[in-house]
């Protein structure tokens, strides 16, 4: 059994108030969910997405400290792994909240569409959870099995393309042409690394201040180079997106990408996606500084990735569509995330917390927490 | 083999609503859960304006979004062109929601999208879908396009017909007369 510290106590608030959440989604069903007909799917794909996506990119991550064989990096190795498990089954406690029948999901198997980008989800995030607990296993008993190294070419490979296909579920769709076209499965792997890289950052840092020590500035200021060079890409991209949405000849992306900029979403696509998720840290990373200033920098990026999330998967569904010639009820669908959205979110987050944290104490992740769990695991953990 | 289509005469709707409501009964639908909806709009150009209503259903498309997206075959064409959801198939993820051009698709108290159902199982019996028969101005024509004889093929040839939003290349089944055509 894990050993309760102090600081737990945190997520462990957050996951009672997403098992709340989760009761209280079984009993209402959709009625619980603040989405409509009109806008089908609200914050809980957002936050499956957020987390599938930060998975992927502390795994891509993990996989690039594995093969550029830098020192700096090598002790995010296993940690990237272990980390990524647990923001993977976060995810999928969302989406399996979220879906009306989790339990049909058996015909994925016995009666697939292979056209389907959920089928390709399904199947790739299937996969990348097998090979992850096979590495993980792997680092702990074997860690120079020669077989692994195959395993870890195989899981780079199913990284690219699940959080490809992550994008492309979106991008298939043509009748929402905010979300369609090539653009949306290049940039969630840019952003899928861009927070995994602030994900790895933030719990690197967590678990040296649970030890009572300070995080190896040398590693939190890789992964800081790594954030960095992924926002001034991300900013760039935001910036293309919106010019060419803004631009661009097909009204329905106008008005979704007005929506984004000086609509309905502006407030929180400038406050907390620009603003605290891009500019911020960006001015924060582009100073020298110590692991503290990348750590807070990594928070905010999570923060305001969650948000970019949520407003990719909005504006793609806030512009009614032309059904008849001249007809439009609402001049935009709006969306609110009900309590239970925000209770299941928090308890994601909370969940991937401890998970790792577990874990951290449970295998030897090279952190120095397993050796912590016995002498000063408690006593160091009261000073976070 | 049938193919299964709908031709509607919107100009000849009065708006009464009563094809919603027989659809409601016939499938002991909720208040607000409803297959078809009347769509008003305004037309032509001041002084000469006037209100035109447009049903709008399933298109029961040849090409169907929500079926290619459907990761479970839960949607699925039938070969007879009726669209259909298995709901003991269906993983309620909604893709299929967001997918449909034509907004149809509501979401039941068990977590599964329901929407027209071109009253499968009572038109194979030769009966008439509700919504048609309900009709006091025989607005919808439902029938088979391959039968030469039938109803619905002689009234197609009559009038020029299109179908909504057919540039998303969806292919509808539902035809509508084109006004003053
Ligand atoms: S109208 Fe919508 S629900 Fe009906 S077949 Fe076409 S895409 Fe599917
Ligand atoms: S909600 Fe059901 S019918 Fe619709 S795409 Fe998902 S599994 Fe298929």
């Amino acid at each position: 059994m894990p050993k309760f510290e102090r600081w737990m106590a945190l997520p462990g608030v957050l996951v009672l108030a997403g098992l709340a959440g989760a009761v209280n989604k079984l009993i209402y069903g959709e009625h619980a969910l603040g989405t409509t007909a009109a806008v089908p799917w609200g914050s809980l794909i957002a936050g499956y997405v957020f987390f599938a996506a930060a998975a992927t990119g502390a795994g891509l991550i993990g996989a690039f400290a594995h093969y550029s064989g830098r020192p700096a990096l090598a002790s995010i190795e296993k940690p990237s792994l272990f980390l990524a498990l647990s923001m993977l089954l976060a995810g999928f406690g969302l989406i399996g909240i979220e879906l009306g029948n989790p339990l049909n999901m058996i015909y994925i198997v016995f009666s697939p569409n292979l056209q389907s980008g959920i089928w390709w989800m399904g199947f790739l995030y299937s996969i990348y959870m097998g090979l992850l607990m096979v590495e993980c296993y792997f680092s702990q008993v074997d860690p120079a099995n020669k077989n692994l190294k195959f395993v870890s070419a195989v899981a780079v490979v199913n990284k690219i393309a699940a959080v490809c296909n992550l994008g492309a579920i979106f991008a298939l769709i043509a009748t929402r042409p905010f979300w369609h076209g090539f653009y949306f499965p290049l940039y969630i792997l840019l952003t899928a690394v861009l927070s995994g890289a602030a994900a790895l950052a933030a719990a690197m840092w967590l678990s040296a201040r649970r030890q009572g020590r300070e995080a190896d500035g040398e590693v939190m200021a890789a992964l800081g180079r790594i954030m960095l060079a992924a926002l001034v890409v991300t900013a760039l991209a935001n910036a293309g997106k919106v010019f060419l949405g803004l631009t661009g000849g097909d009204p329905a992306l106008r008005e979704a990408t007005a929506a984004m900029v000086s609509g309905p979403l502006a407030l929180r696509f400038w406050a907390l996606e620009v603003g605290l998720g891009l500019l911020v840290p960006l001015a924060l990373l582009a100073k020298a500084g110590g692991g503290q200033r990348v750590f807070r920098a990594a928070v905010m990026v999570l923060i305001g990735v969650f948000f970019m999330r949520l407003d990719f998967v909005m504006a793609g569904q806030m512009v009614p569509q032309v059904v008849v010639e001249g007809v439009q009820h609402v001049l935009m669908h709006g969306y609110t995330p009900t309590w239970t959205e925000w209770a299941l979110t928090g308890g994601a987050v909370g969940a991937a917390t401890l998970l790792f944290a577990f874990s951290e104490t449970r295998f030897d992740l090279g952190t120095g927490a397993t050796a912590a769990r016995g002498k000063a695991g408690g006593t160091a953990a009261a000073r976070v | 083999m049938a193919h299964y289509a709908m031709l509607i005469d919107a100009a000849r709707c009065t708006g009464c609503a009563a094809c919603r409501l027989a659809c409601q009964m016939q499938w002991q639908l909720p208040p607000d859960v409803f297959f078809n909806r009347l769509e008003f709009r305004e037309a032509g150009k001041y002084p000469d304006v006037k209100q035109e209503i447009v049903p709008v259903q399933c298109m029961h498309c040849d090409n169907p979004p929500c079926a290619t997206v459907c990761p479970t075959k839960a949607t699925y064409k039938r070969a007879d062109g009726l669209v259909l959801i298995d709901h003991d198939k269906c993983i309620g993820c909604k893709y299929c929601v967001v997918a449909c051009p034509y907004d149809v698709r509501q979401m039941n108290d068990r977590g599964i999208p329901e929407k027209c159902r071109f009253c499968a199982g009572f038109i194979e019996k030769g009966e008439q879908p509700p919504c048609v028969s309900t009709c006091m101005n025989n607005v919808r024509v439902f029938g088979d396009l391959d039968d030469p004889n039938s109803e619905l093929s002689k009234k197609m040839k009559e009038k020029p017909v299109y179908q909504l939003a057919a540039e998303k290349g969806t292919k509808p089944r539902v035809f509508y007369v084109k006004r003053g055509g």
